[in-house]
C-alpha cells in the first residue's frame, strides 16, 4: 500500500460521512421522531445538521492549527493538559464502545430478520444472539488480519449508499404521494393510521435534536487526514458539506418511514427501517434495505473497530494505558492487543444489549458524549485564542467568539437534554459512569503507569 | 544537533536493526522509502531505502518514490531513533508528523518499540 497523497475533497466528504452512515442510525432517528413528533423530526434533524455544522468551523479550525493525525487529543491537551485529553480520549473509547455494540445488535437483528423472511433453511433459524457473535467475530477477525478497505472502495461504497437512501427516499415518496399518506403522519401503510407520535412541545424538540446528533456521529474523524491534504481549507469544506448529505437523507428518509408506520411501532423495533422497507415493497424493499443496511455496517462498524483499537493502542503505547494493550502482530501488524481488548468489551455490551433490547441507551449515551465533545472542543477554539492569539490558523471559525461561544452553550443543553424522559433512566447513570471513570482514570491511574514505567 | 550528528544516528539504526532477530522478521518482504524531515533544518530530508527486508542504506536525499514521510524537529527525530523518545508520546502531543498508510505506521512503530523497549 503506497502513501496517500493530497486527498481530495471527495474523499475527505466520504471519510467524514462514513461512520455516520451505519445502520443504528435508524433507530436513532425514530427516537428522535418519538421526541420531537413525526412531522417535525425533519426539522429536528436540521437544526442538529446545522448545530454540527457550527462545530465542524470548531474542529476545523484547530485542525488547521495543528494537522496532525493525533487530532481532538493534541487539540485539547494543547489547551488544557493531559488530564482531559486522556479523559476526552478514554470518552471516545467509550462512544466507540456504545456505538460499536448497538450496531453489531441492530445488524444482527437485520440479519435475523432478513433470513427469516427469506426462509433460507437453517440461516431463517438462527438467532441474535449467534448472529451477534458472528457480525463481531467477522469485523474483529479482518481487522486482525490488518485488511483495509482501500481509500477508492470506501469512496464508492459511501456515494453507493448515499444514491440508494435518495433513490429509496424518491420511491417512497412518490408511493406515499400516490397512496395519499400524510407526510409524518404515520401508520396508514401498515393500516394503524393516525399522528405518529406525541409532540413534546420545546422540551421533547429539543431532545430530538439532541438525539440527532448520533446521526452526525464522527464526522469529525476526519481531521486526522489534515497532514495529508495538500490544500488546509479542504477540510473545513468536506465536514460541513458531509453533514449536510447526511442532514438531508436522514431528514427525509425518517420522515418517509414515520410516513409509512407508527412511530411507536417503528420506537419498539431495533429494525425499524426493515418494517418500513417491507411497508413500502414487501420482501423485496426488505431485502434492498438489509442491502443497505448491510453496507452501511461494514464500512461504519469496520472503520470504528480499526479507529479505536488504534486509539487503545496509541495510548498504550504513549504510556496513559497499560502497555500490555500495546502489542502488535508480528505477520499482520495489526494491534492485536487492543483489538482483542475492544472485541472483548463490544461483544459482552452487544450481548447484554440481546438480552435486554436496551440499544437506546447505548446509542443515546453515544450522543451524550459526542455533545460532551463538541463542547469541550468549542471551549478548546475559545481558549487558545486567548493564550495563543498570535499562532497560524490558515483557518479561522467564523464570527469572532460569538461561534464557538454558542456552540459549546448548544451542545452542553443538548447534552442534559438527553437524560430526560423518554430517554430511558440508564443513559443518564452510564453516562455519568463513563464520564466519572474516564476523569479518575486520567487523574490517578495514568501518575501511576507513569511513575511506574519511570522505575523500570 | 547537526545533520551530520542525525546521518550518524539514523545509519546506527539501520545497524542495530539488522542484529536484532525481531525487527528482521518484522522487515521481512518490506520494501519501502522512509523520508525524514527535520523541520528546523530547512527541512532537509533523509531518506532510510528498504528493499526486500533490508535497510539497504541511509540517503542524504529524498530518494523518490516516497512511500513513508514522517516529520519532526532534529532533536525529536534523533531521540526517536535512539530510543531515547517515545514516537507515539511525540505524535500525541503533535510534535511529530507521519504520513503513510496505517499498516506501515504500524510496522514501524513496531521496529522501533522492538529495537528500543
Amino acid at each position: 500500500m503506497g502513501l496517500r497523497r493530497s486527498l481530495r475533497l471527495r474523499t475527505l466528504v466520504a471519510a467524514s460521512a462514513g461512520l455516520a452512515l451505519a445502520s443504528s442510525v435508524y433507530p436513532a432517528s425514530i427516537s428522535a421522531a418519538q421526541a420531537a413528533g413525526g412531522r417535525l423530526v425533519w426539522l429536528a434533524i436540521a437544526v442538529a445538521g446545522l448545530l454540527c455544522v457550527m462545530a465542524s468551523a470548531n474542529f476545523a479550525e484547530l485542525s488547521s492549527m495543528f494537522p496532525t493525525a493525533g487530532g481532538v487529543q493534541v487539540y485539547v491537551r494543547q489547551a488544557f493538559g493531559e488530564r482531559l485529553a486522556v479523559t476526552v480520549s478514554l470518552l471516545y473509547v467509550f462512544l466507540a464502545w456504545a456505538a460499536g455494540a448497538a450496531e453489531a445488535y441492530i445488524f444482527a437483528s437485520v440479519l435475523e430478520r432478513v433470513f427469516a423472511a427469506t426462509g433460507i433453511p437453517f440461516l431463517s433459524t438462527i438467532p441474535v444472539a449467534v448472529w451477534v457473535l458472528l457480525v463481531i467475530s467477522f469485523f474483529f477477525f479482518i481487522n486482525l488480519r490488518g485488511v483495509e478497505t482501500a481509500g477508492r472502495t470506501q469512496d464508492v461504497l459511501t456515494y453507493f449508499m448515499f444514491f440508494l437512501i435518495f433513490a429509496v427516499s424518491a420511491y417512497a415518496l412518490f408511493a406515499a404521494v400516490t397512496r395519499g399518506l400524510p407526510l409524518g403522519g404515520g401508520g396508514a401503510g401498515l393500516g394503524t393510521g393516525g399522528v405518529a407520535a406525541p409532540s413534546g412541545g420545546v422540551a421533547g424538540f429539543v431532545q430530538g435534536v439532541a438525539y440527532s446528533i448520533y446521526l452526525f456521529i464522527g464526522f469529525e474523524w476526519v481531521t486526522p487526514l489534515a497532514e495529508e491534504t495538500t490544500d488546509i481549507k479542504v477540510i473545513p469544506r468536506a465536514m460541513p458539506i458531509a453533514v449536510i448529505l447526511l442532514a438531508v437523507s436522514y431528514a427525509v428518509w425518517t420522515t418517509i418511514m414515520v410516513t409509512f408506520a407508527p412511530v411507536s411501532v417503528l420506537a419498539a423495533s431495533p429494525t425499524p427501517h426493515l418494517i418500513f422497507a417491507e411497508a413500502l415493497a414487501g420482501t423485496a424493499g426488505l431485502l434492498i434495505v438489509g442491502v443497505i443496511s448491510a453496507l452501511a455496517t461494514f464500512t461504519s462498524f469496520n472503520a470504528g473497530m480499526m479507529g479505536n483499537s488504534r486509539l487503545v493502542y496509541g495510548m498504550a503505547r504513549e504510556g496513559t494505558l497499560p502497555k500490555a494493550l500495546s502489542r502488535i502482530h508480528l505477520t499482520y501488524f495489526s494491534p492485536w492487543a487492543a483489538l482483542t481488548f475492544m472485541f472483548i468489551i463490544e461483544l459482552v455490551l452487544a450481548l447484554l444489549l440481546t438480552l435486554t433490547r436496551s440499544f437506546t441507551v447505548a446509542i443515546l449515551m453515544a450522543a451524550a458524549i459526542e455533545c460532551v465533545i463538541y463542547f469541550l472542543v468549542a471551549l478548546v477554539v475559545l481558549r487558545l485564542r486567548r493564550t495563543k492569539p498570535d499562532a497560524e490558523r490558515p483557518y479561522r471559525a467564523p464570527g469572532g467568539a460569538v461561534l464557538p461561544a454558542v456552540t459549546a452553550g448548544v451542545f452542553a443543553l443538548l447534552a442534559v437534554a438527553v437524560f430526560f424522559p423518554p430517554s430511558p433512566l440508564l443513559v443518564g447513570p452510564f453516562f455519568a459512569g463513563a464520564l466519572g471513570l474516564s476523569y479518575v482514570y486520567a487523574r490517578f491511574a495514568v501518575p501511576w503507569l507513569r511513575a511506574r514505567a519511570g522505575k523500570r | 544537533m547537526t545533520p551530520e550528528e542525525l546521518t550518524a544516528i539514523l545509519e546506527d539504526f539501520r545497524l542495530r536493526a539488522h542484529e536484532n532477530k525481531i525487527v528482521l522478521k518484522m522487515l521481512k518482504d518490506w520494501t519501502r522509502n522512509i523520508h525524514v524531515t527535520a523541520t528546523d533544518l530547512d527541512a532537509r530530508t533523509w531518506t532510510m531505502v528498504i528493499d526486500n527486508g533490508r535497510i539497504v542504506r541511509v540517503a542524504l536525499e529524498a530518494v523518490e518514490p516516497r512511500d513513508i514521510h514522517i516529520q519532526a524537529l532534529v532533536v525529536a527525530l534523533a531521540g526517536i531513533f535512539r530510543g531515547e523518545l517515545n514516537p507515539a508520546k511525540e505524535f500525541a502531543k503533535g510534535n511529530l508528523k507521519f504520513i503513510g498508510s496505517n499498516k506501515d505506521e504500524m510496522r514501524l512503530d513496531a521496529i522501533i518499540q522492538y529495537l528500543w523497549e
